[in-house]
């Protein structure tokens, strides 16, 4: 990642953002509870990321993972 | 009516099927894909209510039967069966060409069926045909393509027991929304949860396509999944349990591919997660949902289907596919991955691609009918798309760390074509969603490009970005094997094995062992009856006629004189008592 990598993304994120506080609410969609958390969807993305690996890693390690030739054994 | 077979789209292709046997082997890659475009240009010109019917027995079968709901499956099956065709175009092998016709002629079929027979008959030719695609794959064993057989006619005869059991109630063959509360419906929904890999029933999808042949999980990845997709819209839109199956499946596909190594195992799971919105979808069963459903397989076939060409071409140009194995690819095979990318931007959903368009169709649908939890669930598992398929494949296989000893050897064009038509499709309907819009069956309006869509969807994409870029050394492949629900059929199948064949063999040879010896030692003893009085000289094996030493089964004289004498006695004193 160069550093116009990460300037890009911070004014997307940023962008994002101020449209969401500016721009009017699409009325053809109900309005649930978590529009008013100022960038759900950002912490929905990097949470769940972050919770979807932890768990499924863990699931893995505790429990799913076995060695490759696990069937092929007696 | 011979001359209006030949204006059925599945029957051109199945035709073509029988063609491609028969022609010389060097044309038969370049005619494979004529007939899928021809079926393509059939379904266009299709009109709604076309239909096409034949006595069979004491039944009128509706082989043909068309409406918007089957016409567009019927283009995108077509479309995928041609698009399959030209990255297949420099393939040598006729089992596998005769089996991918099979197989799309199949699912063209069933998509056109008018009744049950007809849909059952499709339903078992897809299976079988789509098996010999897995078991053409060199170096994999039986093994796996008899798996996935027998889990299909298993689902195949869920299927048939439901449909008995409804034709035997209604009386009435032809395909019809299935009625809640009859047993008959839920053998039929449990045949098609089969084909569409809802968990528990879909470990058969990411056990087999991840061995299939190259060229073969192409086709593998639009149909059959696909077209179980299909039936449900036809016969159980609105059925809520759907909606929990679907969450669950576009959650199950997501974790599970975080564990997955190979490149085409990722790719599996996450059809079975991107399946999981069309199957929710169809629960919802809203007109907006299920012309989400719709689109969304459209989309889904086209976006997945260049996915499994990306990873056919680096397992085939370098041999593996495994990610621990993979790495730095980027600089020999660009083209690969940016067509690759463009399939994984689709899936993703982000704007401008084909994914977006669709997905976002049946998340608003989620919520446009208050099912906020499945809302911002199926919300999750599209962060675990662009998780596993945009950012943790792309990554471990064409940059990170480059690997020396990997060789890359030259593509086909053509594999490269047909990537690239299907790019090209995916940001064309991107774009210019009123192209697939306007095909959709049911009337419901929808404008994918607001800026609360918009604003939603850059969020979650970069924000996803962003935790995996600070998780990225977690998620580097591991060359291990997931355990899924495969284990309920592949593990007792070891033990029932061992029961049943080696403990049986092993009996057997116990007791071919024991009667042997029996045998030996009655033997030893008509030969020489003094061992029956536990004296003389066993001989260690069984006397051989040459070469031996009489000496060693000679009764000792002491014991012969005693014997006579005995003998002698005995019969005296029988004259004597007599």
């Amino acid at each position: 990642m160069k550093r116009w990598h990460w300037i890009s993304l911070a004014a997307l994120m940023a962008g994002s953002l101020i449209l969401e506080r500016t721009i009017a609410h699409d009325p053809s969609h109900a309005s649930p509870w978590w529009r008013h958390i100022p960038g759900f969807y950002g912490w929905l993305g990097f949470l769940g990321c972050i919770g979807i690996i932890v768990v499924s890693k863990l699931l893995g390690r505790k429990w799913l993972q076995k060695d490759e030739r696990y069937y092929d054994g007696k | 009516m011979g001359s209006e077979l030949i204006l059925h789209p599945a029957f051109l292709v199945l035709m073509g099927a029988l063609v491609l046997a028969l022609a010389p082997p060097r044309a038969r890659g370049k005619v494979f894909p004529l007939f899928p475009l021809g079926a393509l240009w059939i379904c266009w010109n299709l009109s709604a209510d076309q239909s096409l019917s034949v006595e069979f027995l004491d039944y009128r079968l509706s082989i043909l039967q068309v409406d918007r709901l089957s016409r567009i499956f019927g283009i995108v099956f077509s479309l995928i069966g041609f698009a399959g065709g030209l990255f297949a175009l420099h393939l040598r092998d006729v089992r596998q060409q005769v089996a991918a016709l099979l197989y799309t002629g199949s699912a063209l079929g069933l998509v056109f069926s008018g009744d049950w027979l007809t849909l059952f008959f499709f339903w078992e030719l897809a299976a079988l045909s789509s098996t010999v695609l897995i078991w053409s794959r060199r170096g994999t064993g039986p093994g796996v393509g008899l798996r996935y057989l027998l889990v299909h006619l298993f689902g195949g005869s869920l299927l048939l027991a439901g449909i008995l059991g409804q034709v035997h109630a209604s009386g009435d063959i032809s395909l019809q929304v299935l009625e809640a509360g009859r047993w008959s419906s839920w053998l039929i929904l449990a045949g098609i949860a089969v084909n569409a890999a809802i968990p528990p029933l879909h470990a058969w999808l990411a056990d087999a396509y991840p061995r299939a042949t190259v060229t073969g999980a192409v086709f593998l990845s639009a149909f059959t999944t696909k077209s179980a997709v299909y039936l449900l819209v036809r016969v159980a839109p609105g059925w809520e349990v759907l909606i929990t199956l679907g969450v669950i499946m576009a959650l199950y596909g997501v974790i599970f591919a975080v564990l997955a190594n190979d490149i085409r195992e990722i790719l599996a799971y996450h059809i079975i997660s991107q399946v999981g919105y069309m199957v929710a979808a169809v629960g919802i069963g809203t007109p907006l949902a299920l012309n989400g459903a719709v689109a969304h397989a459209f989309s889904h076939i086209l976006y997945k289907a260049l996915l499994f060409m990306g990873a056919g071409v680096v397992l085939q140009a370098t041999g593996r596919s495994r990610l621990s194995d993979l790495g730095g690819l980027g600089r020999t095979m660009p083209v690969t991955l940016w067509l690759y990318m463009a399939g994984a931007f689709s899936i993703s959903g982000f704007p401008l691609f084909n994914g977006f368009i669709s997905k976002s169709m049946v998340v608003s649908a989620a919520l446009d009918a208050h099912h906020q939890a499945a809302y911002l669930l199926l919300g999750l598992a599209s962060v675990g798309t662009f998780l596993s398929i945009g950012l943790k494949l792309p990554y471990f296989t064409w940059f990170g760390r480059g690997r020396q000893e990997i060789n890359v050897s030259q593509s086909p064009r053509n594999m490269h074509l047909a990537m690239g038509l299907l790019a090209f499709l995916c940001i064309g309907f991107g774009v210019f969603p009123s192209l697939l819009y306007a095909e959709l069956p049911y009337g419901a309006g929808y404008r994918p490009y607001t800026i609360p869509h918009l604003v939603e969807s850059i969020q979650l994409l970069a924000a996803t970005f962003l935790g995996f870029w600070w998780y990225r050394s977690r998620l580097a492949g591991q060359p291990t094997l997931t355990l899924d629900t495969d284990w309920f059929y592949r593990r007792p199948a070891g033990w029932v094995r061992r029961f049943v064949v080696e403990g049986t063999s092993r009996l057997f040879d116990r007791a071919d062992a024991g009667v042997l010896a029996g045998i030996g030692w009655l033997a030893a003893r008509s030969k020489n009856p003094t061992l029956w009085f536990g004296r003389g000289a066993e001989p260690e094996q069984a006397p051989t006629m040459a070469g031996e030493d009489p000496d060693a089964t000679r009764p000792r004289l002491e014991l012969a004189v005693t014997l006579i004498l005995l003998s002698a006695l005995l019969i005296a004193a029988a004259a004597f008592f007599r």
